[in-house]
């Protein structure tokens, strides 16, 4: 190999290395454990103040929207599993009892997942409906 | 017309199995009249699709709510406008419309190549073939869009709300055509690892198939976007979900292909990789349609939970392992004619971009698919969020971007301190000046800082670059500078309509970067006369009124917008119930500038009329759908046939353009 053929594979490899440690370290600050009710349930000492996302449905009662402050306040979860969720924000247009719903947030120590991410998906219509976004 | 929709569909599987079985017998017999079969296949498939097609549009049309589909994307209330938009409203349609999208680019390139690539086209023929197979066999067996109902319901349920946008009516057939468009430059690079015609002739002949799919894909992401922007109420264009990535992963190693391609034409080298990027871009496009269609990561999007993933899993490995196999055949005909020479000359630039673009995309494929891996790996579902996403894209892309400002001006082979000085000189001068100005005027975000630099360093390299061949043009050929300006461009339509696709990136960085760094959000409730402030704007809450439309109920709130005392103008954002899907949908007030948009939601009102608003300021967004404009406007320019000059064959006017375009530097 020439000089020039070593510079020039230096050249890769250090932009390689830079987005290789750009991927790995962007990862280890924003990673979230991805659960379902059950095991938000299961482990809820653990999870306490970890950052999660967590799936599941709107439970039929009670479901709290204080339209002035911006606060809704509902349960996850159906049968045994359950968890009380509090977001602040504008509620969803498809959000209703019901329907499947993903959050992101925190549990504080009142046992309260306190989310800062609400996002919706209908599951029963929206499949037939939805666009084809793709 | 229903039972003739699904014979036309099953007609078109069989022909479809005929045209891959006689074209590749018709190679391995040497027998032309079979590939002449195959052609003559392939014009079949494409016609019995189209009557499939035409059958859907009609069952749409007289509200045949027999059909399942028609009765869960369409209503007798709906306008005719998306009852049409229907077609591509759930998931059969969807797939449908692929189909007949494909079998009319596989018609046109049988046609255009009647007389061309000869050695090429049964492999050609048999890969798009291969393709249509597996939609048609979803279509037939899994996914059968003429589906029929036991009892007709009177009416159907309609088309979400949400989509019914003029945004979302053309957002899907942008994005099909630009993902079935890859299929093309894909199967011209399978016929030519199979034929062994290896050499730039294949390239040549799908340059333009190549621009054209990507430009139909960037326009539908871009269109996604907005679309989220004006009707999702957010606030925002981009949120990296899973199905917005789907769709960018092969835009970015489409990207990265256009320009490396270049330099197998122009040097005759990269030839692996270029093949292994087409590969890499159809096999992503694939995908991108499984991940949305098989529900396999979760998303807001929240598509069907449906039986398609083993088909798409099971085409995917077939087509890697063929691919993949044939590249390894053919290695030793791939090897480069040149060399490398030095670190510091366009060549090199044109690797790193690409390691930049493919880099982009191995992050995203990373984020995408982080919960499925660490699932298998560590037995735990894992995910990332946006933020990761933002950081780890956000100094590549700006490094891209800085990229697209070096690349084009530096010296093939080895550029020398000259070269540089003379070509970097004024758009450093012109990015740090201004720039400096910025920060003396406020502007303190690092980020937004550096970004706006390369944005204007980029955009000064790009002025040089038509100053400097208007010049020359006009000392050649005199005439006005507007007459020199447009004859420049004409005689070298890809180098400038490259320029001016750059010049649109850049303003779309633009966009970005204000948008993201400059971001105003609030909260406010107000009652009827009262006002509040946000950013520099007034808002004066009026009033809040009730109206019954005949697919909805409405309420309006009006707001009188002001600043400094002088009126602006007067925004309604509303909230809506859609009566046949039970469904609330927020309408979003938009008032747009170049300067900053103002962007009001009502989150929601009490029996007093007091009303909760989010109000968004979103700096330069402007900038962002003006760059897209930009793009669509180079890469047309870029794609428009050139005259061909008296007597000249088109290898010599390629020669040229390459002859020129490295004068243009090194001179």
């Amino acid at each position: 190999m020439s000089k020039q053929h070593v510079k020039l594979s230096v050249g890769v490899l250090v932009i390689v290395l830079s987005i290789a440690y750009l991927i790995f370290s962007g990862a280890t600050g924003s990673t979230m454990y991805f659960l379902t009710v059950p095991e938000v349930q299961q482990k809820l000492t653990v999870l306490k103040g970890e950052p999660i996302r967590v799936a599941g449905k709107v439970a039929e009662d009670p479901i709290n929207w204080d339209v002035r402050n911006l606060s809704l306040a509902f349960v996850m979860g159906d049968g045994q599993a359950r968890i009380p969720v509090r977001y602040k924000g504008v509620k969803p247009d498809m959000f209703q009892a019901g329907v499947d719903v993903i959050v992101e947030g925190r549990i504080e120590h009142d046992g309260v997942l306190a989310a800062s991410v609400l996002m919706t998906s209908c599951p029963s219509k929206y499949q037939e409906e939805k666009s084809p976004t793709l | 017309m229903n039972d003739i929709g699904e014979a036309a569909l099953k007609f078109a599987f069989v022909t479809a199995l005929y045209a891959v079985g006689i074209a590749l017998l018709g190679v391995w017999r040497s027998r032309p009249e079979m590939v002449r079969s195959a052609e003559r296949a392939t014009y079949g498939v494409f016609g019995s699709v189209t009557i499939a097609m035409v059958a859907m549009l009609y069952a749409l049309l007289v509200h045949d709510f027999r059909l399942q589909y028609v009765a869960s994307v369409s209503s007798r209330a709906m306008p005719t406008f998306y009852v049409i938009a229907a077609l591509w409203g759930g998931q059969e349609g969807s797939m449908l419309l692929w189909l007949w999208l494909l079998a009319m680019y596989s018609a046109l390139v049988v046609g255009q190549n009647r007389y061309r690539n000869r050695e090429l086209m049964p492999y050609v023929i048999a890969t798009l073939m291969t393709t249509a197979l597996l939609f048609l066999a979803m279509l037939v067996i899994a996914e059968d869009p003429f589906r029929q109902l036991p009892h007709a319901p009177r009416d159907g349920q309609g088309l979400n709300p949400l989509l019914q946008n003029p945004l979302m009516v053309i957002h899907p057939p942008n994005l099909y055509l630009g993902f079935v468009g890859f299929a093309v430059p894909f199967a011209f690079a399978i016929g030519a690892l199979a034929s062994g015609r290896l050499d730039t002739q294949w390239i040549r002949s799908i340059r333009r198939w190549t621009l054209v799919a990507w430009l139909f894909l960037g326009v539908g992401i871009l269109l996604g976007g907005q679309w989220a922007y004006v009707e999702l109420g957010w606030g925002g264009y981009w949120a990296w979900d899973p199905v917005e990535n789907a769709s960018f992963m092969p835009w970015l190693t489409g990207t990265a292909f256009l320009h490396s391609v270049m330099i197998q034409e122009k040097k005759g080298m990269l030839k692996v990789w270029n093949m292994a990027l087409i590969i890499l871009t159809y096999a992503l496009s694939i995908f991108g349609t499984f991940l949305t269609r098989s529900g396999v990561i979760s998303s807001v999007h929240a598509f069907a939970q449906s039986s398609l993933g083993p088909y798409f899993l099971l085409y995917l490995a077939g087509i890697l392992i063929v691919a993949v196999t044939l590249l390894v055949k053919r290695l030793p005909q791939l090897r480069s004619d040149h060399r490398l020479e030095s670190v510091i000359s366009r060549e090199s630039s044109f690797l790193f971009n690409n390691l930049f673009l493919v880099g982009i995309m191995f992050a995203v494929l990373w984020g995408t698919m982080f919960p499925i891996i660490s699932e298998a790996v560590r037995g735990v579902k894992i995910s990332v969020a946006a933020p990761f996403f933002n950081r780890v894209n956000m100094p590549l892309g700006l490094g891209l971007l800085l990229l697209s400002g070096i690349c084009p001006l530096i010296a093939w082979r080895k550029a020398s301190t000259r070269n540089l000085r003379r070509n970097f000189l004024y758009p450093l001068s012109l990015s740090f000046v201004i720039t400096s100005t910025l920060y003396t005027l406020g502007i303190r975000h690092v980020v937004a800082l550096i970004s706006f630099a390369i944005c204007l360093f980029v955009f000064g390299t790009i002025i040089l670059e038509f100053y400097r061949g208007t010049r020359a043009r006009r000392a050649v050929s005199g005439g006005t500078v507007w007459q020199a300006f447009v004859s420049v461009i004409r005689r070298n339509r890809r180098r400038y309509g490259g320029y001016i696709v750059h010049f649109g990136i850049v303003l779309i960085f633009v966009g970005i970067t204000g948008s993201s760094a400059y971001q105003i959000e609030q909260n406010m409730s107000l009652h009827p006369g009262e006002s509040a402030l946000v950013g520099a704007f007034t808002l004066q809450y009026d009033d809040l009124t009730r109206a019954i439309e005949p697919t909805h109920e409405t309420f309006i709130a009006k707001l009188t917008v002001s600043r400094q005392g002088k009126y602006l103008t007067t925004l309604y954002p509303e909230k809506r119930l859609y009566f046949a899907q039970n469904q609330p949908t927020t309408e979003v007030a938009l008032r747009t500038s170049p300067f900053e948009d103002l962007y009001i939601i009502m989150a929601g009102f009490e029996s007093s009329k007091a009303a909760t608003f989010k109000v968004f300021v979103n700096p330069l967004v402007f900038w962002m759908w003006m760059g897209g404009l930009v793009v669509v406007l180079g890469t047309i320019i870029a794609i428009w046939p050139e005259r061909r000059p008296y007597g000249v064959g088109r290898q010599h006017t390629a020669g040229q353009v390459a002859i020129t375009a490295a004068q243009g530097t090194n001179s």
